[in-house]
């Protein structure tokens, strides 16, 4: 026994893949917050700026933007959750991201459950919405999506599968759902939350800007540092990312260092 | 001369003789022209031909470490369990390859609370939930009317179908969602317009056992092959 104790002893230990980090600085209730605070900006900006500005210097934006007979870019909705996506696929952090409503478009949409539930408090009360999800053992929190700009509730109200015809600016049109094993992150953690994020609104802009060379009935639009608002072209994922990152910093900051 | 009774002697031999047996049947099954009396079953669809590595990989660390990892787990100096001998094939495996960016019901979505009851009923987070290899088939989940796990409120406003969803569901007709739509929905097809047009349950069963797809022959992305995974 002794011999066994000694020879497992005797070898380098095998490293965790998940990194031991000490000092959980943060509720994981505040990191949804400052990660939320980022996807607040960064969708705003691409409805505002990309989409909004976009259609009226020509850019195209569809719901089945993927498909190749269709040349466009993905609407609001589908941009974040391009960036859910990415989150995922890369894996770089256990952070899950969902989009929904009591109004979908697509049905498949709706929430339902603990989720309805608190949905409906939501809509009373405008607060996001925190729980523990016992089945999926994982720390959930749900924010309102707000109605930030004119397509928001132009094209939800026009969309011919909308079951809600009367959305006007500021309203609550559904919420994010955020997910996460741990009850608390270290700095290192929350780091990588807000680098996933913020590399996933990256990949997915990029995603949309690959799928521009091939556009063949519109005019290919101009890639550079320049914003729809000023003609038919796009900003670089880096400069997209840039402008997120910069509206968002004092938001970002003031969660960082618990102001 | 060391005096050795002859039970001792009986216990030697069988235990030489099980030694040796052993070592044999090692260096026979290690070898790749043999990895068929290992393996648990054909291989599904597509996957044919496959080596035992393009799935089954070296776990982390010698056979020391893991097992040194396992012990401190046991005992509680360790947070997770190590892989022994070879990694778990789990949806990152099967992803390698299969992994794209039009997947119409990418695994990470059902993860969210409200997909509870899918999760409990079809096991939708989980490739092998579908697609459980060895089987020598495409898709082992038997049932074709999954659809209604998460479904249930579609109700088109421009159906362009001749009977509308609405009424196909009213009718609980599950099973002809697949006659028209392909469930990751990477196939480059028209969907059907009218029932007559739709696609033989039949064939979508012949399909799930592996015969050729009755969607389109056509798709947006093709999986990796074994050798343009293993230049990843």
């Amino acid at each position: 026994m002794l011999g066994l104790t000694a020879w497992l002893g005797s070898c380098q230990p095998l490293p965790e893949e998940t990194a031991q980090i000490s000092g959980k600085l943060y509720s994981i209730k505040e990191a949804f917050e400052i990660v939320a605070t980022e996807n607040d900006v960064a969708r705003t900006l691409y409805t505002k700026a990309i989409v909004g500005a976009g259609k009226k210097n020509g850019l195209k934006f569809h719901e089945d933007w993927e498909k190749d007979e269709v040349e466009a870019g993905p609407l609001p909705a589908l941009f974040l959750r391009g960036i859910a996506g990415d989150i995922r696929k890369k894996g770089e952090v256990p952070l899950g991201l969902f989009l929904g409503s009591d109004f979908p478009i697509r049905k498949s949409n709706k929430f339902t459950g603990k989720q309805a539930e608190l949905f409906a408090e939501m809509r009373v009360d405008a607060e996001p919405k925190f729980f523990y999800d016992e089945e999926n053992k994982l720390y959930t929190a749900m924010f309102p999506d707000f109605a930030v700009a004119a397509p928001c509730v132009n094209c939800h109200n026009d969309h011919p599968e909308t079951t809600k015809t009367d959305w006007k600016l500021g309203d609550i049109q559904g919420a994010t759902t955020w997910t996460y094993p741990g009850d608390s992150v270290s700095f290192e953690e929350l780091q990588g939350i807000i680098m996933a994020y913020r590399n996933g609104a990256k990949a997915t802009f990029q995603s949309y800007l690959d799928k521009v060379p091939s556009f063949t009935e519109n005019e290919i639009p101009e890639i550079g540092s320049t914003w729809p608002a000023a003609g038919y072209q796009l900003p670089t994922p880096e400069v997209f990312v840039d402008s997120v990152g910069e509206l968002a910093s004092a938001e970002t900051l003031k969660g960082i260092l618990k102001l | 001369m060391i005096n050795i009774s002859r039970r001792r002697k009986r216990q030697w031999i069988g235990f030489a003789a099980g030694l040796f047996v052993t070592a044999i049947a090692y260096v026979v099954l290690s070898s790749p022209s043999n990895e068929e009396f290992l393996s648990k079953g054909p291989m599904n669809k597509g996957h044919e031909g496959f080596s035992c590595e393009s799935c089954h990989t070296d776990s982390k660390g010698n056979v020391f470490q893991q097992i040194q990892a396992n012990v401190m787990f046991v005992f509680g100096a360790r947070k997770t369990e190590a892989d022994f001998g070879t990694e778990n094939v789990d949806n990152n495996k099967c992803l390698d390859c299969h992994d794209r960016a039009n997947d119409r019901h990418p695994l990470h979505r059902f993860t969210e609370p409200r997909f509870v009851e899918a999760r409990k009923n079809i096991g939708v987070t989980y490739c092998e939930s579908c697609h459980l290899e060895h089987n020598g088939l495409r898709i082992t989940q038997v049932e074709t009317g999954y659809c209604e796990n998460c479904h249930g409120d579609t109700d088109l406003k421009n159906d362009p179908l001749e009977v509308s969803h609405k009424d196909l569901i009213a009718q609980e007709m599950w099973t002809s969602c697949l006659q028209c739509h392909d469930f990751h929905g990477n196939h480059i097809y028209h969907a059907a317009e009218s029932m007559m047009d739709t696609i033989p349950l039949k064939i979508v069963r012949e399909y799930f056992d592996g015969g050729a797809s009755p969607y389109s022959d056509k798709k947006k992305y093709y999986a990796l092959t074994e050798e343009e995974l293993n230049k990843k």
